[in-house]
């Protein structure tokens, strides 16, 4: 699992290093995730720029890591492309998760 | 010698019904029914007292063959015996017969040894010091043995039970015995005083006793005739037999010809043996080698005579303990080598039972979904293609009472046994629903409220969920996450219907929208899984909408069931030799025309 974290302004960025996000790795990924949200990062933005597929079972993860944060926390997805993005727009989730095009843009927006 | 050897395996052939009585093992076991279909009508439930005297008495006889064959060998020079085969005999037989009979067998063996030790003219204290640490001796090995049925049964081979019977009935039990009868020959001044006197003897008593044990016991186990019925169930009885007489005859060339070196050559042949044929291999081996080498060495040649400088005492001490040490050394790999196979078998079995729930549950799930069928103007037909056994893809077509149709296409996420049974459970709920509402409620309402109740902890699901009235062709879905279904006219390209939706059971609360449509007569909507769009090439190349797009273009004047066959077909070869890595199912809605009546 390839998870690269880096924290700015309170804000913990999870760099995705990792092609896809499927069955095989769903729960993983949900794992590593819910361990930094225990660890009190409740502001996360994940950048899927490497992330090439996501399928129901990683969206289901992604959706799970959401819930884990709770209603005062927030996860943005950043660098969405291809058929990352157009799952994220068949289910509607792109109005569930703050979508942006770069790690700067979410940040600023979070710390705003 | 080779007669007494060839003698209790002659024994165990000739007499199939002697072997205790099988129906009191494991009525549940297969390989049990098998032997008592192979052993024929003799196997009566309750052995009658007569027979199990007669059986008493031709063990007794047996045993005093055996003991009888020992004794009159010629013995060298103060050696005890060579190859002491009361013990293992006694052993051997204790472990085959009921344990409730154990008593008047060891009283009849100590009677029989007794009579034979008396002929042979030892003194009386010998005499009965000799049968009782003999009886003994394989009553205590038998009462540990005995409780490893499946063991004693030949049925299972697992390196703890050999270990156990090497250490307690070839190490333990005949170094005691052995040390109880050198004691006793020195009470009774035998062998005075004289300590390298006592040494040997001693040594020659155990690994005598002990050899008898090591050879003639696994071979009464082992060459029990289920055992050769399994044998020939396996297609290799011919195989074992040319095995031990090519064994039998490479172990001859090497104690006329060979040197020291050559023995340890006899090992490999024996592994073979063993590997092929099993533990009826090691008994059958067993009793041609040391047969062989115990006969060339008392008779002066080979190998032993060799390494002990001409000292055939010495030598048959050396051939004792060689054979003994084969003996460990050949149990050891063969048990080693049956404990990887039974491992093997069991993971086998274990995954055929699995395979065959799978397989089961699998029926059920194609049973749920609907026939092709027509029902007035409109036909249905599907494709469903599970990537493993079971799939978390399905849908259903329902006829309502106001005529309209209902249907629905739904995806568990992930895939497998879990997701399987979560779309049958998703399967029902839609389908009551699909049938309860009332023509007039709105269809996302009723998507909502199976969003709101689905439980929380179940995977969520995307959903096509539509109804179509079949007289005007007008139609209506929601779309919950699952792909847009596609509209196939009869002129101009396929197009996709709605564009997004919420799934199911994954956000608490969600409003859908209800999409219109139209089917013309000849249109076709074609609804499927998004496996059918994401499956991938060797090279991890997405099959894509855009591609289900041109082939339907292509195939669309087809009939239905043909255009589904050519998605499938496509598909496949799409896939190549990989396998689908997500289910793939398709549901297809025809609307009959003018032009289809026509044709």
């Amino acid at each position: 699992m390839m998870l690269n974290d880096e924290e700015r302004l309170g804000v913990l960025v999870v760099h995705v290093a990792m092609p896809r996000i499927d069955a095989m790795w769903a729960s993983a990924f949900k794992e590593e995730i819910a361990t930094r949200i225990e660890k009190g990062h409740h502001r996360l933005v994940l950048d899927l720029s490497d992330v090439d597929f996501v399928d129901s079972s990683g969206l289901g993860a992604l959706v799970a890591c959401l819930k884990r944060v709770g209603p005062l926390g927030t996860i943005a997805i950043v660098g969405t492309k291809g058929v990352v993005s157009k799952l994220f727009a068949l289910t509607k989730m792109d109005r569930v998760f703050p979508l942006y095009d770069t790690v700067d843009a979410a940040i600023e927006h979070m710390s705003a | 010698m080779a007669k007494a050897i060839g003698e209790p395996a002659g024994f165990e052939g000739a007499s199939p019904t002697w072997i205790g009585d099988p129906s009191l093992r494991g009525k549940s076991d297969p390989a049990i029914a098998l032997r008592n279909a192979g052993s024929g009508k003799g196997v009566s439930n309750q052995p009658r007292w007569g027979s199990i005297a007669v059986r008493i008495l031709i063990s007794s006889g047996l045993l005093a063959l055996s003991i009888s064959v020992s004794l009159a060998l010629e013995q060298p020079e103060e050696h005890v015996a060579t190859l002491w085969l009361g013990v293992g005999l006694q052993l051997g037989i204790l472990l085959i017969v009921p344990k409730r009979q154990w008593a008047a067998y060891v009283a009849a063996f100590f009677v029989t040894t007794a009579v034979v030790l008396w002929y042979f003219e030892s003194a009386p204290v010998m005499m009965l010091g000799a049968a009782l640490s003999n009886c003994l001796e394989a009553l205590v090995a038998a009462l540990v043995l005995a409780r490893d049925p499946e063991w004693t049964a030949g049925r299972s081979d697992r390196l703890g039970a050999w270990a156990k019977f090497a250490l307690i009935a070839v190490i333990l039990l005949p170094a005691m015995a052995a040390t109880g009868g050198t004691l006793l020959l020195d009470v009774m001044s035998h062998i005075e005083a004289n300590r390298a006197l006592v040494e040997e003897t001693w040594s020659a008593w155990y690994v005598g006793d002990a050899l008898g044990v090591a050879v003639l016991t696994p071979m009464i186990l082992r060459l029990q005739p289920h055992q050769f019925s399994e044998l020939r169930a396996r297609g290799r009885l011919a195989e074992g037999a040319v095995l031990v007489v090519a064994f039998g005859a490479f172990t001859v060339t090497v104690f006329l010809h060979g040197g020291i070196l050559a023995l340890f050559l006899i090992l490999p042949p024996l592994i073979i043996v063993l590997y092929r044929i099993g533990f009826v291999g090691l008994a059958a081996g067993m009793g041609v080698f040391v047969p062989v080498a115990l006969g060339f060495t008392i008779a002066g040649r080979g190998p032993f005579v060799r390494m002990a400088d001409g000292n055939v005492s010495n030598a048959i001490l050396l051939c004792q303990v060689f054979s003994m040490l084969a003996f460990g050394v050949v149990v050891l790999v063969a048990a080693l080598l049956d404990e990887r196979q039974r491992l093997y078998q069991q993971t086998i079995r274990s995954h055929g039972i699995l395979r065959r729930d799978l397989e089961a549950a699998a029926m059920i799930q194609t049973a749920l979904l609907p026939e092709t069928r027509t029902i007035g103007s409109i036909t249905c037909s599907g494709l469903f293609l599970p990537s493993s056994v079971v799939a978390g893809d399905t849908y259903n077509v329902l006829t309502r009472t106001d005529g309209k149709l209902a249907f629905f296409q739904l995806d568990v996420s992930g895939h497998g046994a879990a997701a399987a049974l979560v779309s049958v459970a998703a399967h029902n709920t839609l389908s009551q629903a699909a049938l309860g509402h009332a023509s007039g409620e709105a269809l996302d309402e009723v998507v909502d409220d199976i969003n709101r109740d689905w439980p929380g902890k179940l995977p969520y699901f995307t959903l096509i969920f539509g109804e179509l009235d079949p007289l005007t062709g007008q139609g209506r879905f929601v779309q919950a996450g699952h792909p847009s279904p596609m509209l196939i006219g009869r002129q101009g390209a396929p197009t996709l219907l709605g564009g997004s939706g919420f799934p199911i059971g994954l956000i608490a609360t969600t409003v859908h929208d209800v999409v219109a449509f139209t089917l013309a007569a000849g249109d076709r909507l074609l609804m499927y899984s998004d496996g059918l769009v994401e499956a991938e090439d060797q090279s991890g190349k997405a099959f894509s909408v855009e591609r289900l797009c041109a082939l339907v273009e292509d195939v669309k004047t087809a009939s239905s069931q043909m255009l589904l066959s050519a998605i499938e077909r496509e598909l496949r070869a799409w896939c190549g030799s990989a396998s689908l890595l997500d289910d793939v199912s398709v549901l297809l809605i025809e609307r009959k025309g003018a032009l289809n009546d026509a044709e």
